[in-house]
This record gives C-alpha cells, sequence and structure tokens, in this order.
C-alpha cells in the first residue's frame, strides 16, 4: 500500500462491488414480494396435524427432527463430527502458542465449579425435556460444552480428557445409528419409531425421540468440547 | 407500499438482504482470512433469517402443544425451523474447520492477507 | 430379506465410521482396515442391488412415513449405477491407502474418507433435496479436511480456498431450496418434479439459478471451478483421485438429476452445452503450461468434466448414455492417472516435470499404466476413453452441433500434446541417479492393475455395459417414469 494510486482504485472497487450487490438485493426483493406467505401448507400442514397421532410428541419441531425427518438429523449429527474429526486432524502436532494470560480473580474461580455443574444440568435437562418443551439435543448439547468453555476460560490449566470425549462421542453416535438399525431390523423401515409411543406431554412417550435426542445431546456436548479444547493454545 | 412498510414479513425480509449483502460485500472486498470467514458467517445468518421468515405467520404461536386446547390452526410453519437447526450445524461446523485451516495458514504463510497467500498459480 | 435394504449403504459406512475411534483401542491399523472392508461391503451390496433396480426402480421409506411426508430413498437405475462405481472407486483407493503414511493420524484420516465416500453416495440414493444437501455438505466438509490434512503449505492454502467457495456454494443451495419450500410445501425431489410447473415462474427462475450454481460449484463448471486446480494440486494424490472419481461424480450426478428431472428447464440445459465446451477449452488450454504434473491433471480432469457437461448439455438419450458412459470412464482414468503419480512422486520426492525425468526407466511398471491411462484420456482405440468420446461426439453430430465438435476435438489435440509431453519427459530422459530404487507395496500395485484391467477390458467389451448405460439414461430422460416410481403406487416399495 505504498503507491498512493492503488488505495484509491481499492475504494473504486469496493463501491462497484456494493452498488452491484445493492442491485441484486434490489431484485431479489422484488422476488421476495412474489413469495407465498399466508398459510401452512404441504407437509407442515400436515405434521401439524398428525405429530400427537403420529410421535405421541408435543414439541412438533422435534417430532420433525428427530423423526420424520431424522435421516438428516444423522447427516447432521455426522457432520459435527466430521468437522470434530478434520479439525483434530489438522490440528494434531501443532506447537501450541504459549501466551501470558492474567490469572482469573478468586470470585471468578469459586464461582466458575459450582456453576459447571449447574450449567450442565440446565443442559441436560434441555436434551432429556426435548420432546416436551422448546430446545433439544443440539440446544442442550451447546449449553453443555458452554459449561466446559468457562472452565477452559478460568482456570489456566484445565484439561479435557480426550479419552472421554472419544468415548461419548462414539458411543453416542453407535447409539442413533443402532436405534435406526433396529427400526430397520423390526419394522422394516431405517430409524423407525419401534418402541410404545406413550401420552402425549409425559417424560417417558413419544418411543424413541427421547432417547436419540439424549445421544445427539450427549454427542454434541462432547464434540463441541473437543473443538473448544483443541483451539485452545497453551498459558505460560 | 404502506401496507408493504409495516408488513412483519417485508421488515425482516428486508433484513435478511441487508444482513446478506453486508455478507458477500466483506467476503469480496475484505483481505483478512478471518474476516473473511466471519463475512460468510453473516451471510449465513441471513439465509438462516430467512428460512424463519418462510415460516412465520402473523399472530401465530409456536409449534410446541404446550397447553391443552392449542389447535395445529394457531401455528405456524415447524418445517423451516427444523430445517435452519441443520443449516447452523452445519455453519458451525464449517465455521470450526475453517478457522483450524488458518490457523495452518498462518503457520506457513505469516500472513492471514489472501492477496500474499497465492503460492499456487496458473 | 425385507431388512437387507440398499439403506445399509449409509448406515453401516456411518456405523462404522462411529465405531473407527474405539478400534483404535485394538490395534493401530484396525481403522484402515475397517474402512476398507466397509466400502467392499458397499461394492457388494451395491452390485446385487443393480440387476433389480434396473428392472424396477426401488423406494426405500425412512422412518416409516411415506413420501412426501418422510424422506426416502430414491433407487433408479442411474443413481444405483453411480453408487455403484462411487463405491468401487472408493474400494479401489482405499486398498492403495492401507500402505500409504500420508499423515500420522491414520484414523482420522481413514473416517474422512469412508465418509467422504458414504457422503457421495447418499447424494446418489436421496430422493430428497434437503437431504442431498446434507449429504452434500458431508462430502464437502470432509473434503476440505482431507486436502488440508497433511498439514503442508499447498494443501492448507487449497483447503482453505475450497472452503470459502464450497460455502458459498452451500449458502446458494440453502437459498434456492428455501424458496422451492416456500412455493411448494414440499422437499421431496419426486413431489417438486411433478408440481414444479405451480411456482411461480420468476420464483421458480432464481430458485434454479441458485441451485444451478449451487451446484455447478460442486461438479467444478468453468467460471464456478478457479479452487479446483489447487485442490488437485494441493490434496496427497489418493485424495486426488477420490476427489476426481467420487465427489465430482456425486455433484454431476445432483446437477443432472436436478435439471433433468426435477425443474426440466431446457434454458439451462443449454447453459450446459455452452458452459460445458468453455470448460473444456479454458482448462486444457491452462493445462499445456503447467508445470506441476498433479496440477496439470487437475486441469485435464477438468476438461474431462467438461466434456461431460457438453454432453448432458445435448440432452437426447444417446448423448446422455455417452455421458454416463464418460462418467464411468473418467472416474477409472483420472483414478489411475493420480494413484500412478502419488506413487512415482513419492520415489522422486516431488511432482513437477523435474522431478519425474526419466523416471519411467527406473519404474518401469508404474510410469507404463500411467501411459496407459494418458493414452486412455486421450482417446485411443481400443481404449476406454475412445468409445465414450466416440459415443458423445456421435450424438453431437446427430444434434448438429458441428462447431462444438470442432471445439471438442481441438481440445483433445491440445490433451494429446501435453500428455506426450509428460511421457516423453519420464521414458526418453536419462536415468535419474539420484533415485534409489525400492519396491512399491503390493497392496498399492493392487488397484493399478486392476483399473489397467478395467481401462483395456471396458474397451474391448463395452458392449456388456451397453444396456446398464441405456436403462440410467432412460431413467433421466423419463422424468414421469421417476415421479411415478417415487409417488405412486407402481414402485416397488421396500
Amino acid at each position: 500500500m505504498k503507491k498512493p494510486g492503488l488505495k484509491k482504485r481499492l475504494r473504486v472497487k469496493n463501491i462497484f462491488v456494493f452498488l452491484l450487490l445493492c442491485y441484486l438485493a434490489f431484485q431479489m426483493f422484488g422476488v421476495f414480494g412474489l413469495l407465498d406467505l399466508n398459510k401452512v401448507k404441504g407437509v407442515a400442514k400436515y405434521y401439524l396435524e398428525n405429530d400427537i397421532k403420529d410421535t405421541q410428541s408435543a414439541n412438533v419441531v422435534t417430532s420433525i427432527v428427530v423423526n420424520y425427518r431424522g435421516f438428516d438429523t444423522l447427516g447432521e449429527v455426522t457432520v459435527l463430527f466430521l468437522a470434530a474429526t478434520g479439525l483434530g486432524a489438522i490440528l494434531s502436532g501443532r506447537r501450541k502458542i504459549k501466551r501470558k494470560r492474567i490469572p482469573a480473580n478468586a470470585m471468578l474461580k469459586f464461582g466458575s465449579k459450582p456453576l459447571l455443574s449447574i450449567i450442565i444440568l440446565f443442559g441436560a435437562y434441555i436434551f432429556i425435556h426435548g420432546h416436551l418443551s422448546p430446545g433439544g439435543g443440539f440446544q442442550g448439547g451447546t449449553v453443555v460444552a458452554s459449561g466446559f468453555l468457562l472452565m477452559l476460560l478460568t482456570f489456566e490449566r484445565y484439561k479435557v480428557e480426550h479419552k472421554y470425549v472419544k468415548w461419548t462421542e462414539s458411543v453416542a453416535g453407535l447409539t442413533f445409528v443402532t436405534i435406526g438399525l433396529f427400526g430397520l431390523f423390526l419394522l422394516g423401515s431405517f430409524l423407525a419409531n419401534f418402541l410404545p409411543l406413550g401420552k402425549v406431554g409425559e417424560l417417558f412417550s413419544s418411543g424413541v425421540i427421547p432417547i436419540i435426542y439424549i445421544a445427539v445431546g450427549f454427542k454434541v456436548g462432547s464434540e463441541l468440547t473437543g473443538l473448544l479444547d483443541n483451539m485452545m493454545g497453551v498459558v505460560e | 407500499m404502506r401496507e408493504l412498510l409495516t408488513n412483519t414479513h417485508y421488515i425482516v425480509l428486508t433484513g435478511v438482504l441487508i444482513l446478506m449483502v453486508i455478507g458477500f460485500f466483506g467476503a469480496l472486498t475484505k483481505k483478512n482470512l478471518i474476516k473473511i470467514l466471519i463475512s460468510l458467517g453473516i451471510v449465513d445468518t441471513g439465509v438462516n433469517l430467512f428460512f424463519i421468515v418462510i415460516g412465520y405467520l402473523n399472530g401465530k404461536t409456536a409449534p410446541i402443544f404446550s397447553k391443552p386446547g392449542l389447535t395445529p390452526q394457531q401455528m405456524v410453519d415447524p418445517v423451516p425451523q427444523a430445517l435452519v437447526l441443520t443449516a447452523i450445524v452445519i455453519g458451525v461446523a464449517v465455521l470450526a474447520l475453517g478457522l483450524s485451516i488458518v490457523i495452518r495458514v498462518y503457520e506457513h504463510y505469516g500472513t492471514l492477507n489472501v492477496s500474499k497467500i497465492k503460492k499456487m498459480r496458473g | 430379506m425385507s431388512w437387507f435394504s440398499p439403506i445399509l449403504m449409509i448406515a453401516v459406512p456411518l456405523f462404522i465410521a462411529f465405531l473407527i475411534p474405539l478400534l483404535g483401542y485394538i490395534h493401530k491399523k484396525a481403522g484402515l482396515y475397517a474402512m476398507s472392508l466397509t466400502l467392499l461391503f458397499n461394492m457388494l451390496t451395491g452390485f446385487y442391488f443393480l440387476p433389480k433396480v434396473m428392472v424396477k426402480p426401488i423406494r426405500v421409506i425412512v422412518a416409516g412415513y411415506k413420501p412426501p411426508f418422510g424422506i426416502n430413498l430414491a433407487i433408479t437405475p442411474f443413481s444405483i449405477f453411480l453408487a455403484c462405481l462411487i463405491s468401487t472407486m472408493g474400494f479401489l483407493v482405499s486398498l492403495y491407502l492401507l500402505k500409504d503414511n500420508t499423515t500420522e493420524t491414520q484414523e482420522k484420516f481413514a473416517m474422512l474418507i469412508l465418509l467422504v465416500v458414504m457422503g457421495s453416495t447418499g447424494i446418489v440414493l436421496t430422493g430428497d433435496i434437503f437431504n442431498m444437501f446434507v449429504f452434500l455438505e458431508i462430502t464437502s466438509i470432509s473434503s476440505y479436511a482431507l486436502t488440508a490434512i497433511k498439514k503442508d503449505r499447498k494443501g492448507s492454502e487449497a483447503g482453505i480456498k475450497f472452503l470459502l467457495v464450497g460455502s458459498i456454494s452451500s449458502t446458494l443451495l440453502l437459498l434456492g431450496i428455501a424458496l422451492i419450500y416456500n412455493q411448494l410445501g414440499t422437499l421431496n425431489l419426486a413431489d417438486i418434479a411433478n408440481r414444479f410447473s405451480q411456482m411461480n415462474p420468476k420464483v421458480a427462475f432464481l430458485a434454479v439459478s441458485f441451485l444451478f450454481i449451487g451446484f455447478g460449484i460442486e461438479s467444478e463448471m468453468f467460471p464456478l471451478n478457479a479452487w479446483a486446480p489447487d485442490v488437485y494440486q494441493g490434496a496427497p494424490a489418493p485424495v486426488a483421485a477420490l476427489f476426481s472419481a467420487v465427489t465430482v461424480k456425486a455433484g454431476l450426478y445432483a446437477m443432472v438429476r436436478f435439471l433433468f428431472t426435477v425443474a426440466a428447464k431446457s434454458v439451462f440445459i443449454k447453459l450446459l452445452l455452452v458452459f460445458g465446451v468453455l470448460t473444456v477449452i479454458v482448462s486444457e488450454l491452462s493445462a499445456l503450461r503447467q508445470n506441476d504434473v498433479k496440477r496439470m491433471l487437475g486441469y485435464s480432469s477438468l476438461g474431462q468434466i467438461g466434456v461431460i457437461l457438453f454432453a448432458v448439455g445435448i440432452g437426447t438419450a444417446d448423448a446422455m448414455q455417452g455421458a454416463i458412459f464418460h462418467f464411468v470412464n473418467h472416474a477409472v482414468l483420472k483414478a489411475t492417472l493420480f494413484l500412478s503419480v502419488g506413487l512415482l512422486a513419492k520415489a522422486a520426492g516431488g511432482s513437477t516435470m523435474e522431478d519425474l525425468k526419466g523416471i519411467g526407466k527406473k519404474y518401469p511398471f508404474v510410469a507404463g499404466v500411467f501411459g496407459i491411462a494418458a493414452l486412455g484420456v486421450m482417446g485411443f482405440p481400443p481404449l476406454n476413453g475412445f468409445v465414450s468420446k466416440m459415443l458423445i461426439l456421435m450424438a453431437a453430430a446427430k444434434t448438429e452441433h458441428i462447431v462444438l465438435i470442432m471445439l471438442i476435438l481441438a481440445a483433445s489435440v491440445i490433451e494429446g500434446v501435453y500428455y506426450f509431453r509428460v511421457l516423453q519427459v519420464m521414458f526418453k530422459e536419462p536415468e535419474p541417479t539420484r533415485i534409489e530404487k525400492k519396491a512399491f507395496p503390493v497392496l498399492s500395485l493392487v488397484p493399478l492393475v486392476v483399473l489397467v484391467f478395467a481401462i483395456i477390458g471396458i474397451g474391448l467389451f463395452s458392449g456388456y455395459l451397453m444396456p446398464y448405460l441405456k436403462g440410467a439414461a432412460m431413467d433421466v430422460m423419463n422424468r414421469s417414469t421417476y415421479i411415478a416410481a417415487m409417488l405412486g403406487s407402481n414402485g416397488g416399495a421396500l
């Protein structure tokens, strides 16, 4: 950026890009005017009307995520697993960057330990009740991982045991696929709901949905924790 | 026109477009790899918001049978909410992997400037 | 045998992929062997279902809900044919990898390879557009990681480029899917195809253009493929072989399936014709001035994809048959080229022209394999590349695209020039003294032998393949049979 002309040229380019994008956005807004935004239709209507009959789960989004479109969720879990694996493979053997950090104060240190268990409890509540209330495996798992993030930020030498992370994510993933295979063997359709459905609103209801969502919760929690731990530098 | 401006859908759709313009602008003009990744994250947010808008209906409630008496006619479209969950997870996965590759790139090149990271040409 | 359904081709690799981290406790290399065995299982399953599907398409219902309410797998001749191709190539590459030490993180490497093949299989088998997007993401994310897995300078650079372009592609795909969902309220491919005309034409145009660009990035179409040569150069050789033999095929499948079966937009199909020819010309010309053989192969691969896109764009059943044949040949040839160059480059310590000087005299067998595959790519009779190029050009001649045929032929001549240059460097230059001769592991040579037999065999006995190709081409061209098989009662429900 030594030459005076260069900066100016860059700015002209930026303005050009900006105007082009605004033009495209304007065109898109014209198309948005044609969208159909006034009613529930198609498959969604079927899901809303038949959710209780089909799954006995109070949360329709959960029954879509885990049951009607459960195959997508299996793919989704795999995507997260892949990210954790890929990140581990790419960052393995890295010289961790050492850096100085101001130690956390006493309040933080005393506070975060009991907080960790409360956060984990809260996350577990979210994923266990995924079929009854808002939330589910992904949300609960993220909450659990945030608890470990707090620990990693507070204590300089906090270590997440990689062995536990590995086992949790593997076993949770295997549970998901195994339930799917049970559906295939028992009812002839992968991921079919082979357990009794129970009654809507109860904790033990909607068949395999809570089991799958709990497995997802464990898996997401452990994978995000592993991701965070992999990205942390070493503190001097 | 007045109706268009006060309609919740169109207000949010404007937001979607603003987010996408900001994101694509950043992705196309910024030089710093991390800034580009953040810009793409903003674009992702715009798309996710678009999904939510598609499923939203004025005056209706969340698709959860949380109290007796709720009927399916009172609820918004649940499918986009399920899809957006997948989209968010995929966004997170790509972002995490991207950051890890950026760490490696920085180790090799000592810079995050995209115009200096061009060993491969032709 | 109602439980033995094609969905096992996705479920079993997933199960094994989740299991691989635990297998590390048994034996260090258990993960690699598990991966190879799983891919063998996939291959056998694919070939078990191939003749059945040719007779009657199978609709596999997931989670017990009939389409369009649940996700279903749409196993039609085209998709099972590609699934067989993908898992076979995956298995051969995995054999090569058993003795390969590209990276020290063996088990993670095995998982990524397994998932990239699983994702591609998922793309070709699924009958739901959002599910296809999810599998596309699985494939791309594992591809990003595989590109950068060597942690070297080139791999990281190629990986980040790939990732940035790929995430733009996924954004556009999502937007397109959202628009379609808004208009039709469904995500099932057959259902969308059935009611596509009910969409508002402007919205439909926007949605199709988003998906066209998105799939175009995945299938390495010309203006959108700037990242591809970097990836082919930067990724380890077996991974590059996997990319050109497996993931691109899945991207092309998505493109063809969407444009022909779902949208049936002739404008975009014509656009494929134009972009295909552009892809051929630009990439062959760029290949001509490459010094790195792997990068040159990458450009050559793009050129072949251009030929496929061109054939698809012609839009007749004959051309489609040629295109699908070229899918197979391109996969076989490019995998052979990348694998043999991988071995030679490892022995020579680099993949530039200087590194490979006279290597043909040191390793006549592997270099000979490279030579045969190069001749196949150029289209020498009786090798397989000749047959499919002939089919495509004859179909093009029938529809009187004479200028385009000339351009494709000119590109083939250019192709001949640079491949012969490589062969000359390999065989005519004096034998290098700096390289110690050591034998390659047998397991790495097995896939090469199989592939060479495939190159010659497919060329000589292409007649045996024709009924399958015809079935696959018919499947693409007749969208009404697809819709009827997936939505109606005449599909064989499993």
